[in-house]
C-alpha cells in the first residue's frame, strides 16, 4: 500500500517513468521518506559523504557551489518530483554540491545500492549521464572552478575511459607461504596498499586471475595483524581476504567504480577477457579519482617528451582511441572537440619545431593557422587537414624569394609529417602546401579584401572557412594583425554581410508543420534526415555571423557565444537556447556517430527519428525550433542586404 | 512489579541514544469498537522509521478474524466487509507477527494507548516497549509554544490525526485503513522529532512513558 504510494508519486517524474514495474517496485520497496524544515543543510560540497538520490516529495531545495574565493555561487534549484544527489553518489558520494531546503522539504531518499541497481537500466542512466546533469558538471568545471577546459573535460573521462586505460601499476604480489611481516615490509618498499598473494607455480609474476589466491590491504594488516594480534610469522594467506575481485579490462571506469562503491573494496584486479583472463594489472579509487583530473595532461606530457615524428604518431594514435570513446556516454561534445583540438594543437607544435632543427631557422617570423572546423575547435575524429602559413612581409625582392622557397620546403614537411601522424590531406587544397595560403602578411589581407569587397559564390564559401581561422604555431602577432585589418572591414560591409546572412538561413531545419519532422522522401537516406547541414550548420554559420558583426575575434562557436554574451548585443535567452542546441545536436552527431563506427560503417551524418528516445525527439524539435527563430532573427537584421543575391 | 520493571528496562534500547538516532515502529489499529472487553482488533498497520527517516519498505500489515459479526457503523468506517475477514489469520498469530515486526523498537501511535490497551488485552500481558503518544506530544508541544514563543492561541488545541496532518501540510492519501494511518502518523512523528530537542527531550530516556 505504502509502495504503491511511493510508486506512484516516482511514476509521474522523469527518469523514473522509464522504469519497469519490478524496478519502481524495487525503488519503493527500498525508498526511504525524510523531512528538511525550512533552511536545513541536506548535504555539503566536500564535506558530506552522501548515501542517496534524492527525489523531492514536496518543497523546494537551492543547490550551491562555493568557487575559488569562498563564496557560493548558486547553481540551480529543484522542486516537486525533481532529482538531486546523483553527481555526487557518482562522485564515490563525495558531495560536489552543497543542498539546502528553501522551504520544508520532504524528500524520498533512494539508497546507492538501489540506484546501482536502476542505472543497468539504460535509458534511465542515460537520462542522468546525458542530461542536465552533463551541463551542471560543466558549467560547475568551467565557472566555478576556473580551471583549463583541459582539465574540466577530464571529468567526464570517468564515463568514457576503458580500465584497461588506467592500469599502470605494476604488480606487487607474493607466494602464499610469506610471512605476513615480510609482505608488509614489500608493499611499504613498494609505497602500495595492497598486495595480492598468488600461487608460486610459474616463474616471474602470475600471468592468469587463475592464480591469484587473494588480496591484502593496509586495513587487513591494521585489523588482522594489529588489532587482533595476528603473529608476524604467519603465513600471509591466513589473513588475505579471497576471492579477489575482478574487472574486465573493456568495461569503463564508470563500471570499476561502481563496482568498488558496491563491495566497498579500494582495488580491482583487471583482466583481459578476452584473453582467458589474463591478468593486466591492478587499478584503484585512487586511481579513478586521479583520472577525473589528470588524464588528459598525461598524454601531453608524453608528447613533449616524443623526439621524432614517428613517436608522435604513436602517443597520438593511443590517445585518439580513447578519445572517441570520451563521446560513447554522456561526455559534452564542445569538450572533447576542445581536447582534441589540444592535443592535435601540440603535435602541431612539435612538428614545427621538428620541421625548423632539419631546416635552420625561419628567414622571417611566421604563423601557422588552422581553417574550418579545426579552426573552431570541433573536431573528435580525425579529419582531413585544413591549414595556412602567414609569414611576415618580406623587405626586399630577394627576401622574398628566399621566404617562399624557404616556407614552401617548411610546409611540405609538416604536411608530410601531419599525413603520418593520421590526418589526411585535404582534398579541396586548403593547405600550407597550396602557394595561394601560403603568403607573406599583405598577401592574405588583400585576399580578404576581396572577397568582402567583390564577393564570388566560392568566396563565400571560402569566407566561412578561412573566417574560422585559428592560431596553431608560431607568431601569433601576423594573425593578429590580419584580424585587425579584416574583421572591421567584413562587418562594414553590408553586401558581403549579406552573403553571410543568406548562407545562413539557406538550409532551413527539418521541421515541419505541427512539428513533425520533415525526412529525406526518397534515395539512400530515405525516412532520414541529414544532422548536420539542417541542424548543425545553420547554426554554426548563424553564430559566425553575429560574432564577425560584433568584432568577435574567437572561433569555436561556444567562445564565439561566451564572448557575444560578454558583448551583450543579444539577449541572454537567445544565446542559452543557442549553446544548449548547439551542444545538444553535437552529441546527438557524436553518439551516432560512435554507434555507426562500432558497427563498423562510416560515420555520417543521416538520423532517423524512430532511432530517438522519445526524450531525445523532444528535445531535438526544440532545438529545431530555437534555428528557425534565430534565421528569421537574421533574415529580419540583414533583410536589406540578403536582396544583393549572388 | 519488579519483574516488569526488569522486563522493560532489558528490552529498551540504549536510554542515552538520541531520539533522532532511535528505531521507532509507527502503528495503528482498527477495531470493532471502543470497548475494551468486548470488542477486538480487525486490522494491525505498522511502518518503520530510524530517526526522522520513514523506512517505507518496512511496512507491516494484517487483518484479523475477530471470529463475531461486525455492526454495521464499524463496516462504514473501516470499508472492510465480513466476509474478508473469515479467511484472515486469528488474532493469536496476527499479534505473533506483530510482534515480531517490532522487536524492541519504541512503539509509536496516535492516542496509543488504546491500541496498546486491546492489544495488551488480547496478548494476555503488557508490552515491554517504551511508547510514544503522537497526539499527547503533539498537545504538549503546541502548549509550549504558546506558552513560551509566543504562538497564537487559536482555542482548543486540535488533536485529531487528519487535522494535524492537515495543519502540518503533509498529503493524505485517498484510502483509508491501519497501515496508511500509521504512516500518517509516522509522518507527524517525523515532523515532532525535529522540534523535540528544543523542548528538552533529546534522548530516549527523556521521551516520557
Amino acid at each position: 500500500m505504502i509502495q504503491q504510494l511511493t510508486s506512484d508519486f516516482l511514476r509521474k517524474y522523469s527518469p523514473y517513468d522509464l522504469l519497469t514495474e519490478a524496478e519502481l517496485t524495487l525503488a519503493a520497496q527500498s525508498a526511504i521518506l525524510d523531512f528538511y524544515p525550512n533552511d536545513t543543510r541536506i548535504y555539503t560540497q566536500e564535506n558530506s559523504k552522501t548515501e542517496y538520490l534524492y527525489v523531492i516529495q514536496k518543497g523546494c531545495v537551492r543547490m550551491t557551489v562555493q568557487n575559488a574565493s569562498g563564496g557560493e555561487v548558486m547553481m540551480d534549484m529543484r522542486s516537486e518530483g525533481e532529482t538531486f544527489g546523483i553527481l555526487s553518489l557518482l562522485n564515490l558520494g563525495n558531495a560536489l554540491m552543497t543542498v539546502t531546503s528553501i522551504e520544508d522539504t520532504l524528500c524520498y531518499l533512494i539508497p546507492k545500492s538501489t540506484v546501482q541497481t536502476l542505472l543497468k537500466n539504460q535509458r534511465f542512466s542515460e537520462y542522468f549521464l546525458r542530461g542536465s546533469t552533463q551541463r551542471y558538471l560543466l558549467r560547475t568545471l568551467q565557472e566555478i572552478r576556473q580551471q583549463s577546459p583541459l582539465q574540466n573535460n577530464s571529468d567526464r573521462l570517468i564515463f568514457t575511459t576503458a580500465v584497461r586505460h588506467l592500469v599502470k601499476r605494476q604488480l606487487i604480489w607474493c607466494p602464499p607461504d610469506t610471512p605476513i611481516r615480510q609482505a608488509a615490509q614489500l608493499m611499504a618498499q613498494q609505497k602500495v596498499g595492497s598486495i595480492i598473494v598468488a600461487q608460486n607455480s610459474a616463474p616471474g609474476q602470475p600471468q592468469n586471475a587463475g592464480q591469484i589466491l587473494g588480496i591484502v590491504t593496509n586495513t587487513d594488516l591494521r585489523n588482522k595483524v594489529v588489532a587482533v594480534g595476528y603473529d608476524a610469522t604467519w603465513p600471509i594467506s591466513s589473513i588475505m581476504s579471497t576471492p579477489v575481485k575482478t574487472i574486465d579490462g573493456d568495461q569503463l571506469a564508470f563500471e570499476a567504480l561502481l563496482r568498488m562503491i558496491n563491495s566497498s573494496i579500494h582495488s580491482l584486479l583487471v583482466v583481459d577477457g578476452n584473453h582467458g583472463n589474463d591478468i593486466l594489472g591492478m587499478v584503484t579509487q585512487h586511481d579513478l579519482i586521479l583520472l577525473q583530473s589528470n588524464s588528459p595532461l598525461i598524454v601531453s606530457k608524453q608528447l613533449r617528451r616524443d623526439a621524432n615524428v614517428v613517436d608522435l604518431a604513436k602517443t597520438l594514435n593511443n590517445a585518439q582511441q580513447f578519445i572517441p570513446l570520451m563521446v560513447k556516454e554522456g561526455v559534452n561534445p564542445g569538450g572533447v572537440g576542445r581536447v582534441v583540438a589540444e592535443i592535435n594543437d601540440q603535435v602541431l607544435a612539435r612538428l614545427l619545431n621538428i620541421a625548423e632543427t632539419e631546416l635552420g631557422p625561419p628567414p622571417l617570423p611566421y604563423c601557422w593557422v588552422v581553417l574550418g572546423s579545426e579552426g573552431r575547435k570541433e573536431q573528435t575524429f580525425k579529419t582531413d587537414q585544413d591549414n595556412g602559413l602567414i609569414y611576415a612581409d618580406p623587405s626586399d625582392e630577394a627576401q622574398a624569394d628566399l621566404a617562399a622557397d624557404y616556407f614552401a620546403r617548411f610546409a611540405r614537411r609538416v604536411i608530410d609529417a601531419l599525413v603520418q601522424c593520421g590526418f589526411p590531406l585535404c582534398p579541396g587544397n586548403y593547405m600550407a602546401v597550396n602557394p595561394r595560403w601560403c603568403q607573406p602578411l599583405s598577401n592574405w589581407m588583400s585576399i580578404y579584401h576581396t572577397w568582402i569587397n567583390t564577393p564570388e559564390p566560392t568566396d563565400v564559401m571560402n569566407a566561412t572557412i578561412f573566417f574560422d581561422m585559428r592560431y596553431a604555431g608560431g607568431d601569433a602577432s601576423l594573425l593578429q594583425a590580419l584580424l585587425a585589418d579584416v574583421l572591421p572591414r567584413a562587418r562594414r560591409s553590408g553586401r558581403f554581410m549579406g552573403h553571410l546572412a543568406r548562407l545562413a538561413v539557406q538550409n532551413t531545419p527539418p521541421l515541419g508543420f505541427f512539428r513533425s519532422f520533415l525526412l529525406e522522401s526518397n534515395g539512400p537516406h530515405k525516412g532520414e534526415f541529414d544532422l548536420k547541414k539542417r541542424g548543425v550548420m545553420p547554426l554554426t554559420d548563424a553564430i559566425r555571423l553575429y560574432a564577425i558583426a560584433n568584432g568577435i575575434q574567437a572561433t569555436n562557436t561556444l567562445e564565439r557565444l561566451d564572448d557575444l554574451r560578454k558583448a551583450d548585443v543579444l539577449p541572454n535567452e537567445q544565446i542559452d537556447e543557442m549553446k544548449d542546441t548547439l551542444e545538444f545536436l553535437a552529441l546527438l552527431r557524436l553518439k551516432h556517430q560512435v554507434e555507426q563506427s562500432t558497427r563498423g560503417e562510416k560515420p555520417n551524418n543521416f538520423i532517423n527519428p524512430n532511432e530517438l528516445s522519445s526524450i531525445e525527439r523532444t528535445t531535438l524539435r526544440e532545438a529545431f525550433q530555437v534555428i528557425a527563430n534565430t534565421q528569421a532573427d537574421l533574415s529580419d537584421r540583414y533583410r536589406g542586404f540578403m536582396g544583393a543575391a549572388i | 512489579m519488579l519483574k516488569r520493571l526488569f522486563q522493560r528496562q532489558n528490552a529498551s534500547p540504549d536510554q542515552l541514544l538520541g531520539v533522532d538516532q532511535a528505531r521507532y515502529v509507527v502503528f495503528d489499529t482498527e477495531l470493532t469498537g471502543l470497548d475494551r472487553k468486548q470488542d477486538t482488533i480487525v486490522s494491525i498497520g505498522a511502518i518503520r522509521m530510524k530517526g526522522r527517516q520513514i523506512l517505507l519498505g518496512e511496512t507491516f500489515y494484517t487483518l484479523v478474524n475477530p471470529q463475531r459479526d461486525l455492526t454495521h457503523d464499524n463496516v462504514r468506517i473501516h470499508h472492510i466487509v465480513p466476509s474478508e475477514l473469515v479467511n484472515q489469520p486469528l488474532i493469536e498469530s496476527a499479534l505473533q507477527q506483530f510482534l515480531q515486526f517490532v522487536g524492541d523498537d519504541i512503539l509509536v501511535g496516535h492516542f496509543v494507548h488504546i491500541d496498546i490497551a486491546m492489544l495488551e488485552n488480547a496478548l494476555g500481558r503488557k508490552l515491554p516497549n517504551r511508547q510514544v503518544d503522537t497526539a499527547r506530544y503533539y498537545d504538549w508541544l503546541e502548549r509550549n509554544r504558546r506558552q513560551f514563543l509566543g504562538a497564537p492561541n487559536n482555542g482548543p488545541i486540535d488533536t485529531v490525526l487528519f487535522d494535524i496532518a492537515n495543519k502540518l501540510n503533509i498529503v493524505l492519501p485517498g484510502a483509508h485503513n491501519a497501515l496508511v494511518d500509521a504512516y500518517l502518523t509516522a509522518q507527524v512523528w517525523q515532523r515532532l522529532l525535529i522540534d523535540l530537542p528544543d523542548f528538552g527531550i533529546v534522548r530516549i530516556k527523556d521521551l516520557r512513558q
